[in-house]
């Protein structure tokens, strides 16, 4: 078993198959029935990129994922939590996560994640309306958005304007279909690109498919 | 820090958050679950009896059929099957032994067990209905107003759509895609638009009352029972003339 590292706690393994993973923060749990893999004295946890959008992202070539140990990172559209379960992986016990959804009913296996694993803060509440939590939030080093609506780029950023710092870096998972479904995908990611520029420098941006049909996913940093 | 805090207070909003909308979802799913593996069994049973006497099974159309038949049975056998079905009992199928009738009377059994507990969860939907939201039931069955919560997501979600998307509703496959679009989704299910010779102009006044009733149910709490049933006898009463203006 081969293992090279990507950033802090984001590794890959190779074995037959080339796989993502990060080392598990609560050992011998499994959050949503991924593969744990023990190497040495770690215990490794598979990302799957067809379920997580950060992962289909390292997966399709982007390396630079700006969240590290001790980060603190918004996640809006936090869903069950299975991409906030890695994203806590990776900032370690100094981190926070801000893990923001608005569905109560999806957010049951969250809250119950978030009892296991203590830098996960839970935010039951409309990613749109994140002002009234102005008290309940910190200014964070990284803003995730994986929201399916119509004016997903405005909302992003507002939050970015609310809660990220200055040197803060950022990204956004577009699906296109949510914001047009009749328009090509191609072009609402052009435009929603430009929207973005206005404000934000942009670091890059991958297609996520065959991984995740219909999105991509741009990154950001907050200094323009 | 400490995330006590947030944990504490995202479990009372998920409590504040969850209604009865969230249980008529599941009960829908696990009627629809049943449906599934009800067909799934009688496909599976309907083959064993292919098997033993297909001149009995090729005459049988249906599920309905089916088990309405298995119910009067008591001991399989060829001539109690060819009694019921008024046909000879020669056959040319194979002479199942007993175990073989007994899996397919266990198999028929546990349909017709199917079959009750099926019953028994449109009865519990129609019961939480009926103190929850009358107008809505007024309308239509409690499984296509159950579907209708299952689609849009909650009652209060229900009333707030365009009676135009309740319309389609169940149909989201075919909305965005090319060609004709949609005129009806899960209410096609209701007799006065599978009946109706024009079911175009039947779902769009039907989904219109729907959304009406929604909206009393949920904000006014009003009894408008009779305004929905004026509106519900227009449209048996435009299916019976053939009049279709406006």
């Amino acid at each position: 078993m081969e293992i090279t590292r990507v950033s802090d706690s984001i590794f890959w393994i190779k074995n037959k198959n080339r796989i993502l993973a990060t080392v598990n923060l609560t050992p011998g749990t499994s959050v949503y029935g991924e593969r744990l893999i023990k190497h040495g004295n770690k215990e490794y946890r598979e990302w799957n990129p067809n379920r997580s959008k950060i992962a289909a992202a390292i997966y399709k070539g982007y390396k630079n994922i700006e969240i590290h140990s001790g980060s603190s990172v918004l996640y809006l559209g936090a869903s069950t939590g299975t991409t906030v379960s890695h994203v806590s992986d990776i900032i370690g016990e100094k981190g926070v996560v801000y893990a923001v959804e608005i569905s109560e009913e999806v957010g049951i296996p969250l809250v119950l994640l978030a009892e296991k694993r203590k830098n996960i803060f839970p935010i039951i509440y409309d990613a749109a309306k994140l002002e009234d939590k102005k008290n309940d939030i910190e200014k964070v080093d990284f803003i995730y958005q994986d929201i399916a609506q119509k004016n997903q780029i405005e909302i992003f950023i507002r939050n970015a304007n609310l809660f990220l710092k200055s040197n803060g870096r950022g990204a956004i998972a577009i699906k296109a279909r949510s914001i047009d479904v009749l328009k090509d995908p191609n072009e609402i990611i052009y435009e929603s690109r430009k929207i973005l520029e206005k404000r934000f420098k942009i670091e890059g941006s991958v297609r996520l498919d065959p991984f995740q049909k219909d999105h991509t996913m741009i990154f950001i940093s907050n200094q323009k | 820090m400490d995330n006590k805090k947030y944990i504490e207070s995202a479990k009372k909003s998920i409590k504040k958050g969850l209604s009865v909308d969230d249980l008529i979802k599941r009960q829908i799913d696990a009627f629809d679950a049943l449906n599934k593996s009800e067909n799934l069994l009688f496909k599976t049973a309907y083959d064993l009896l292919f098997l033993y006497f297909p001149e009995a099974a090729s005459l049988i159309k249906g599920k309905d059929q089916f088990i309405n038949m298995t119910k009067k049975i008591n001991e399989i056998s060829y001539d109690e099957i060819a009694s019921i079905l008024k046909i000879d009992s020669e056959s040319m199928g194979y002479d199942l032994p007993k175990e073989g009738k007994d899996t397919l009377s266990a198999l028929i059994k546990e349909i017709d067990e199917i079959e009750k507990t099926k019953a028994v969860i449109e009865e519990k939907i129609e019961n939480i209905m009926q103190k929850e939201y009358p107008n809505l039931l007024s309308i239509g069955e409690p499984i296509l107003i159950a579907r209708l919560i299952r689609l849009s997501n909650g009652v209060r979600k229900l009333s707030m759509m365009p009676s135009s998307k309740i319309q389609v509703l169940g149909a989201e496959k075919n909305l965005f895609s090319k060609g004709r679009r949609p005129k009806y989704g899960v209410i096609f299910s209701h007799p006065l638009v599978s009946n109706s010779k024009n079911p175009g102009k039947a779902a769009k006044t039907l989904a219109s009352t729907i959304s009406i009733a929604a909206r009393a149910d949920v904000i006014s709490k009003k009894d408008i029972k009779d305004e929905l049933m004026k509106r519900i006898s227009k449209i048996s009463k435009e299916n019976q003339n053939g009049n279709y203006k406006g």
